[in-house]
């Protein structure tokens, strides 16, 4: 089959062929979903080489496992939960899985370690709304986000940028679905707090 | 499991909601964001919108959540190579075997070879140029059989009139275990 041909057919129908054994229909899925698990695997660990051999890793034990995705999910749920899994083992065996290192002041996993967080804020409230609303990219957000202790940050991202529902992230992550509510709850207080203690360092620089 | 309503007592302005001390109640942070992910319980939901539509503090809360996530969305990413990671796969792929076949890992070990590396690089080209790439495939085949062929005539060129002798008067035999023998041919 002609490589332009695959990229008519579905997810569901590209995996059924994967099962059987077509590395070429693999190579279409690897094609269409490596953008988004690259990066949310580079947002959960902050390092573009270690957020590549995470998701190429996952691929490959996607492949290895391929014959036992049933068509009931999407493939793409499917690959995304091997990928957390596989990069909340890594933050296990890193000792990065605690939630007692929570600190403002703990330096960024971005590559960008300690720089601070720059705000294009002129004036603020002490409202949330003047601290998010006043911002000018999403890029002093992201940073924030980066800063945020591993358990928070992966129930945040799940949520925020996957769009994935608590029951959906309590099922990839393996607790109730009450730890999600509550690890979600303590990452929003996090990034407001911290990117309100930066608004008032701003204003008082 | 669905979360419920729960509510918190800190007092704030412009809050119509009251407590059974009659101080202004809101929305605790977790049922905030249950609202603002559309995770509480219809009847909890009612109840949450209706505070919102009162309480000024919550609902300014509730739209800074929204806009976290909003803003969280739209974080710049890196450029990816897709073609890239297709390749690196596709190499581990054909080391680790078939589909379904258990064994140990060997992206990392793929990934140190092939990455940033030209073979990555070529690996990636091959599969983006596929028909280009047999044609090339196949030319450069024709053309080393070609350049072989002219090789050997060349060598035979070289042989002397007493090489020629020589080899047209023997000819080799295979005898057991003994290996090659070179055998004078009496008759020429």
């Amino acid at each position: 089959m002609v490589g332009s041909e695959w990229a008519y057919m579905s997810d569901g129908d590209l995996a059924g062929r994967a099962a059987s054994g077509s590395q070429d229909a693999y190579s279409e899925l690897v094609r269409r979903h490596s953008t988004k698990l690259l990066n949310l695997a580079w947002r959960m660990i902050g390092s573009e080489d270690a957020a590549w051999d995470a998701v190429q890793e996952a691929l490959l034990a996607g492949w290895r496992g391929i014959s036992n995705f049933r068509g009931e999910a999407e493939f793409y749920s499917w690959i995304r939960r091997i990928l957390v899994n596989a990069i909340m083992g890594q933050f296990r065996k890193e000792g990065r899985n605690r939630a007692g290192t929570v600190s403002l002041d703990m330096p960024a996993d971005s590559g960008e370690p300690g720089e601070p967080l720059h705000l294009q804020v002129e004036d603020a409230g002490s409202d949330p709304q003047d601290v998010v609303g006043r911002i000018e990219t999403a890029r002093e957000i992201a940073k924030a986000v980066a800063r945020l202790p591993d358990i928070y940050k992966t129930v945040f991202l799940l949520r925020e940028t996957e769009l994935m529902s608590y029951s959906e992230i309590a099922g990839v992550l393996g607790i109730a679905e009450g730890t999600v509510k509550s690890r979600l709850s303590m990452a929003r207080r996090i990034l407001r707090e911290t990117l309100g203690e930066e608004v008032k360092a701003a204003r008082f620089a | 499991m669905r979360a419920g309503a729960a509510w918190c007592m800190k007092p704030t302005v412009g809050c119509n909601t009251r407590g059974r001390d009659g101080a202004p109640s809101h929305l605790d942070d977790e049922s905030l964001g249950a609202y603002v992910d559309g995770e509480l319980h219809a009847w909890a939901e009612q109840a949450a919108a209706d505070h919102l539509r009162t309480c000024s503090a919550c609902r300014v809360a509730a739209e800074a959540i929204a806009a976290l996530g909003s803003a969280a969305r739209r974080s710049e990413s890196p450029e990816w190579d897709v073609e890239a990671m297709v390749a690196l796969v596709d190499a581990g792929i054909s080391e680790t075997g078939a589909v379904g076949m258990a064994c140990e890992s060997r992206g990392s070990m793929a990934e140190g070879m092939l990455r940033g590396s030209w073979a990555g690089r070529v690996i990636g080209w091959v599969r983006s140029h596929r028909r280009f790439a047999l044609g090339l495939g196949i030319a450069l085949i024709v053309l080393a059989v070609s350049v072989l062929g002219v090789a050997g005539t060349a060598y035979r060129r070289e042989l002397t009139a007493e090489d020629r002798l020589l080899v047209d008067s023997h000819y080799i035999v295979r005898s057991g275990n003994v290996g090659a023998l070179l055998v004078s041919y009496p008759g020429r």
